[in-house]
């Protein structure tokens, strides 16, 4: 079990989460907290960057979809960052991957 | 010890003196105000003596006891009835008898719990004399048992309750969790059904479901699904999920409208940052002869397998079929397939194919499920439902997710009995 941390930050795209560790139903809320607790103006984007993480549950894509309606709620979009393989693959059995806007490289968005 | 000293005129002879003076002015007043009762009687019982202090108890004056009543008058009916029984007795026997908890009855009636300890004195020759007895006020220490009998009684009573409330609470979640299956799988000629049900958790409430059930005519409709989350708030999901599904199931053949249903009635009822869902596969069976022709469509779920008759296994891809109750726009990715005889159509939940084997907890994983069947095909139903349930066993801590499983599937030729079979477990 690796310890679940996610840091915010402002980026010129709008506002990033890093995501790392394992995201479970032991924690899934911080995600779903960070979501809202952020400063999100409309038209920006809410970018989760998931390179480091290491494990998800169905909790966790249950956050990550609180937090995409979140986002959309705000007339903000969101980007999933650096997805891992069983996440991905998660994400595709359950046809997600066709809601999330899912991308491999968002150096221009986390403006790095 | 000064006295041990020597005689007159050893040690500090002023300070014995005033230390005496200053202890006891006579042993008859510790007799009569010693801090416990004295009393000595004959072998019999009757009263020689008693000091003032256990009178003052009793509330008694000298001349109405002494040589007028017996130690076993002085008791309460118990303990009279004790003292003879027991008491006395062993007294005789042992020559003593110490801490013997008894109750005197005062000159207001009242009782007085005390502890006895009494010693046979015997003349010279070792013959029985007289009885000498002390008797301590037992009535602080009573109090401090009876209020730990109190406690005792009241956490027993606390206990009970508990327990019979947790009782009540587990059938309440049994008959719950009961309502979210099917009893039983309702016979379907010419086919064999068999269903399975893990619930990983005996205290809460699973989230997976299934069910069969006619729609008139040749046709019967079935579906399999999971929901997020555990506990009540998923089965009140669960609940809503399994009617929503029968009911636009006896209303529209289409399992992709139905599904549509589901997910619009869904986002209806959860919205906001409480978003939840399920995954489902949902189906018709239509029979055709020999065979039974396979509508189905699958928001989300793992795809349902298909054990040929002649071996292979195929999966079903309903690929890009998205989660039910999260998105108005969601799409759902209908299948069809025909079932011939000695063909089975294994629908299950992905606590199979997410449990964690080996050292590694590596996920046991789709194709793992895939060589498996292919290592039963052909099977029927009833044997396909064992054997897996016999891989579930063998997963032990590894699985603990709910799981279900779900095989429908016409018999070989060679082969018909048409046997429905159901099953379910739990895992402490």
């Amino acid at each position: 079990m690796k310890p679940l941390t996610i840091t915010a930050s402002h980026v010129p795209a709008g506002l990033a989460l890093e995501v790392a560790g394992d995201l479970d139903h032991t924690n899934a809320q911080e995600l779903r907290h960070a979501a809202q607790d952020g400063d999100l103006p409309p038209g920006r984007f809410l970018v989760v960057d998931l390179s480091e993480l290491a494990f998800c549950d169905s909790s966790g894509i249950t956050a990550l979809i609180a937090a995409h309606h979140h986002a959309v709620a705000a007339g903000a979009g969101m980007v999933l960052v650096a997805v891992p393989a069983p996440t991905r693959r998660l994400l595709h059995m359950t046809g997600l991957d066709r809601m999330f806007d899912i991308r491999d490289d968002a150096a221009s968005l986390l403006g790095r | 010890m000064n006295a041990g000293k020597g005689g007159p005129g050893g040690g500090v002879p002023g300070t014995d003196a005033a230390f005496s003076a200053l202890l006891e002015d006579s042993a008859e007043d510790l007799y009569e105000s010693a801090p416990c009762g004295y009393l000595s009687t004959l072998m019999d019982g009757t009263i020689a003596k008693i000091n003032a202090t256990l009178l003052g108890w009793l509330g008694l004056s000298r001349d109405q006891v002494v040589g007028r009543m017996r130690f076993g008058d002085l008791l309460t009916v118990g303990g009279k009835l004790y003292h003879e029984t027991h008491f006395a007795p062993l007294l005789r026997m042992q020559g003593h008898l110490g801490g013997i908890a008894l109750e005197m009855r005062t000159a207001t009636g009242s009782r007085l719990p005390v502890l006895v300890t009494s010693t046979v004195k015997k003349t010279d020759g070792g013959e029985p004399l007289l009885i000498r007895t002390t008797v301590f006020d037992a009535t602080d220490r009573r109090a401090y048992e009876e209020e730990l009998l109190r406690a005792r009684r009241a956490a027993d009573e606390a206990r009970r309750q508990a327990e019979a409330e947790r009782e009540r609470l587990h059938e309440a979640l049994a008959v719950l969790q009961h309502s979210l299956l099917p009893a039983a799988l309702p016979d379907i000629p010419g086919m064999e059904t068999a269903c399975y049900y893990h619930t990983a958790s005996a205290s809460r409430l699973g989230g997976d479901f299934y069910d069969l059930f006619p729609l008139g005519g040749d046709r019967f409709a079935f579906f399999l699904g999971d929901v997020c989350g555990k506990g009540p708030q998923a089965a009140a999901l669960t609940s809503l999920t399994r009617y929503t599904l029968r009911a636009a199931a006896l209303h529209d053949p289409d399992p992709v409208a139905n599904l549509s249903i589901l997910n619009t009635v869904l986002l209806d009822r959860y919205t906001g940052d409480d978003p939840r869902y399920c995954t489902a596969v949902a189906g018709v069976l239509e029979r055709a002869g020999d065979a039974v022709h396979v509508h189905l469509a699958s928001g989300g779920h793992p795809p349902a397998l298909v054990l040929r008759g002649d071996g292979r296994v195929e999966h079903l891809s309903t690929r890009g079929g998205m989660l039910i109750g999260v998105l108005p726009s969601a799409q759902f990715v209908p299948a069809r397939t025909t079932l011939h005889p000695g063909d089975t159509l294994l629908l299950y939940t992905d606590g199979l194919t997410e449990a964690r084997t080996g050292d590694n907890r590596e996920l046991y994983g789709d194709e793992a499920l895939e060589s498996f069947a292919a290592g039963l095909a052909p099977a029927r139903p009833r044997r396909v439902v064992e054997a897996l349930t016999g891989l579930l066993h063998g997963f032990g801590d590894g699985l603990d997710d709910d799981t279900a499983l779900l095989a429908l599937g016409l018999p070989s030729r060679t082969d018909r009995t048409g046997r429905t079979d159901t099953g379910s477990t739990t895992s402490a």
